[in-house]
């Protein structure tokens, strides 16, 4: 019961979603065919059963945190900066959802999430630039003629997609265009028809009943 | 030297300097912008999330009647399950739903549109001949480098054979591919990450102290 009902609707799910594509016919007792059920129903049911999923993450975070919090562990007032800063956006934020027609309080949110998160975000991403960097400097040395072709690819894109590249040198530009359209089209081509053939393999053994990690183990 | 007399501004730079003050060393105030930043952005869309299911779920079923969105309701509160202990099971209910989900796409939508599309696009003429019958030298080289790279490296990834003789060689060929591959792609990530920073400098230099 505790394993088969999960394993049932995942079948169930997984194969009208495999179906819609592939029938066009009504469904017998139905009298619709397997698309219209996959809009109607199982796209809007995605959205919703995915946002509570993302609740589910948020309620982790404040286990976590409040547990740091109640037994003061060191940095525990990082924590409640962390707390306070979750409740307050999602206040605000959910109210912003629930009256979409007030334009004062998008507008007020609006000023909380250009001057605080969205900075905060730019600036974390900006100063792994360094790190990246760095680490890539210590990763990439030219040990190998694998990882030369590595960095002198990366080197040739990051020159010829800066103005200063072209200033340099016209042709860098056309050799960062070409190395874009060419060996890196084959290369992400080629990774995604891998990653698209993996995850048939893996689907099929989900679909079969051969793949249960995500009922817990086995 | 003209410094913004706006709070928003003043707050704005305070975030970006927080942040920045870690390329000196790790120190407090990070730790804290850290903190403040992980939880705005799980308050942001723990928000959005609120909004989609009261949209999409709570609105339709009481001003349309679609009852049927009482099911995807009932498994999102059935997630909520794995924190009461010997009652953790249920929440696999709507994880298996998810999953189902990924599955169905996985099997013929994603087959189609990422494994039998992308080659489809592979098979090209490798000899490209110009509007006036020519052969197009540049365009036929380009070609080549996309049919035999993309099969060099699709064989770098049988493992059914052993790599071997031609095997081996032509899956050096595909290593070296993927290699200028990840090359192109560090190189991307890079320069965007540096557009980030000159972005900050700016709001910092242009907005806040108003010198550039």
């Amino acid at each position: 019961m505790r394993r088969e009902i999960p394993f049932i609707i995942t079948l169930v799910v997984g194969l009208v979603f495999l179906l819609a594509p592939l029938t066009a016919g009504n469904i017998p007792l139905v009298g619709q065919p397997f698309s219209f059920i996959t809009a109607t129903y199982f796209s809007p049911w995605t959205t919703i059963v995915a946002a509570f999923a993302t609740g589910l993450a948020s309620v982790n975070l404040l286990r976590i945190h409040a547990n740091s919090i109640s037994r003061k562990r060191a940095g525990w007032y990082n924590s409640v900066a962390l707390v306070f800063a979750l409740a307050f956006f999602f206040v605000y934020r959910t109210a912003v959802e629930l009256l979409p027609a007030n334009k004062a309080l998008a507008a007020g949110y609006a000023n909380y999430f250009n001057n605080i998160l969205s900075p905060l975000s730019a600036a974390m991403f900006a100063v792994l630039a360094f790190y990246i960097a760095s680490a890539s400097y210590r990763a990439f040395r030219a040990r190998s003629l694998e990882a030369t072709v590595l960095l002198v690819a990366a080197v040739l894109v990051m020159i010829g997609a800066a103005p200063i590249g072209a200033e340099i040198w016209d042709q860098f530009p056309v050799i960062q265009r070409w190395l874009l359209a060419v060996p890196n089209m084959v290369g992400q081509r080629s990774i995604i028809i891998g990653a698209a053939i993996g995850g048939f393999a893996t689907s099929l053994r989900i679909l079969l009943g051969l793949e249960r990690g995500h009922l817990g183990g086995e | 030297m003209n410094i913004s007399m706006d709070i928003w501004t003043w707050v704005m730079a305070l975030c970006i300097l927080s942040i920045m003050s870690f390329l000196y060393k790790e120190n407090p105030v990070y730790r804290l912008a850290e903190h403040v930043f992980v939880g705005c952005t799980a308050g942001h869309f723990l928000g959005v999330a609120v909004g989609n299911i009261h949209r999409f779920g709570w609105v339709p079923l009481n001003t349309k009647g679609d009852y049927h969105l009482i099911i995807p309701l009932l498994l999102g509160v059935m997630l909520y399950a794995r924190f009461i202990k010997g009652y953790a099971w249920v929440s696999r209910w709507p994880i298996a739903y998810i999953v189902g989900n990924g599955v169905g796409l996985s099997l013929y939508s994603n087959l189609w549109t990422s494994g039998f599309q992308q080659a489809r696009a592979t098979m090209i003429n490798i000899l490209a001949k110009r509007p006036d019958g020519t052969i197009w030298l540049g365009r036929s080289l380009n070609n080549t480098i996309i049919v035999l790279g993309l099969m060099a490296i699709l064989a770098y990834f049988i493992f059914s054979i052993p790599q071997r003789g031609p095997v081996r060689r032509v899956s050096q060929a595909g290593r070296w591919l993927m290699m200028i591959t990840f090359g192109v792609s560090f190189g991307n990530v890079v320069a965007g990450r540096l557009n980030l920073l000159i972005a900050q400098l700016s709001n910092l230099l242009g907005k806040w102290l108003g010198v550039i």
